[in-house]
């Protein structure tokens, strides 16, 4: 597992050599090295340290993070969540900075969020009106829209999806 | 020529990809398992296995492995990369879909193994493996290795 956790990180250090105008020499000039020990670096994950893997992402505009997860597969048949995964989820997420920003995200705009509310509505026609039942703060428009006001949801109950 | 296909172990299950070293006994040209299992270095053998298990989690490195999507003519061949010393290593290989009901499912035939002294691989290196992927008994073999029970 560590070596896997280390050549993914590497592999983000790679692509981003490759798309940076910054040159493995110019790395090894700002971290204060030899483009030989960029090089070692770069071609063995196994001599990846905490302290070393911050210093290159910081050379390149990166910051790091370690992140313990959980996924149904205790043997590890299906190998690690790369880097770049979580990378991309967190800005997905809008890039919540701490707890409070991330609850934020969580109750707000995600498309893959699923209400809870006891709703139901059906279509009868198609382009027509929705008609719908619900304790209260549906409103129809008359153009196959419902609109949910998240003021009139139940409190501790609800995610919105818009 | 008799031909087989056996999926590499030591790698990630996934239900989008597979990784297969193509095997024969009479065909010299294919000696890529031969070459791997021939890796005393274990540093080494454990490289180009993350690197195959990175292609198996859907993410791209051209340092570590390339096709050429848009090279019409090699667009489903494949190349493994890694050096040790001054020595540039490349497994070659090729892109199938052998699963016909699972059309979108992809395995990577690792075929041969070459050492060159450049960086850069030319197309025509991996030209071998066109006629591997059109051969009629490698397709079979890599149905077999990947069939559904």
């Amino acid at each position: 597992m560590a070596h896997g956790l280390a050549f993914s990180f590497i592999a983000q250090i790679e692509k981003k050599l490759e798309s940076s105008p910054m040159t493995q020499k110019q790395l090894a000039r700002k971290l204060g090295i030899s483009e030989g020990a960029v090089s070692k670096f770069l071609n063995n994950p196994q001599n990846v340290t905490l302290k070393t893997a911050a210093k290159y992402a910081r050379a390149l505009g990166f910051k790091l993070a370690m992140v313990a997860y959980e996924d149904d597969d205790p043997a590890n048949e299906k190998g690690l969540v790369s880097s770049e995964i979580f990378a991309a989820c967190w800005e997905r997420s809008g890039k919540p900075r701490d707890i409070w920003s991330l609850q934020a995200t969580a109750t707000t705009s995600s498309p893959a969020t699923i209400t809870t509310m006891r709703l139901a509505f059906y279509s009868l026609t198609v382009g027509t009106a929705l008609r719908a039942w619900t304790a209260g703060g549906l409103q129809t428009t008359g153009t196959g829209t419902a609109h949910i006001s998240p003021t009139q949801l139940p409190t501790g109950e609800h995610k919105c999806r818009k | 020529m008799p031909y087989t296909a056996i999926p590499i172990s030591g790698v990630r299950a996934s239900s989008r990809r597979g990784i297969a070293f193509l095997v024969s006994e009479s065909d010299r040209k294919v000696d890529a398992k031969l070459y791997f299992d021939g890796i005393k270095k274990e540093k080494i053998k454990r490289d180009v296995l993350a690197r195959f298990d990175y292609w198996l989690g859907g993410n791209t490195c051209d340092k570590y492995f390339h096709g050429w999507p848009n090279d019409a003519n090699r667009r489903d061949c494949f190349a493994c990369k890694w050096r040790e010393g001054h020595s540039r290593h490349r497994l070659y290989g090729f892109l199938a879909h052998p699963r016909v009901f699972a059309p979108a499912f992809q395995v990577c035939v690792i075929v041969s193994h070459e050492e060159k002294n450049t960086e850069h691989t030319e197309p025509s290196e991996v030209d071998p493996m066109k006629a591997f992927m059109m051969n009629r008994e490698v397709v079979n073999a890599v149905r077999k290795a990947y069939e559904i029970a």
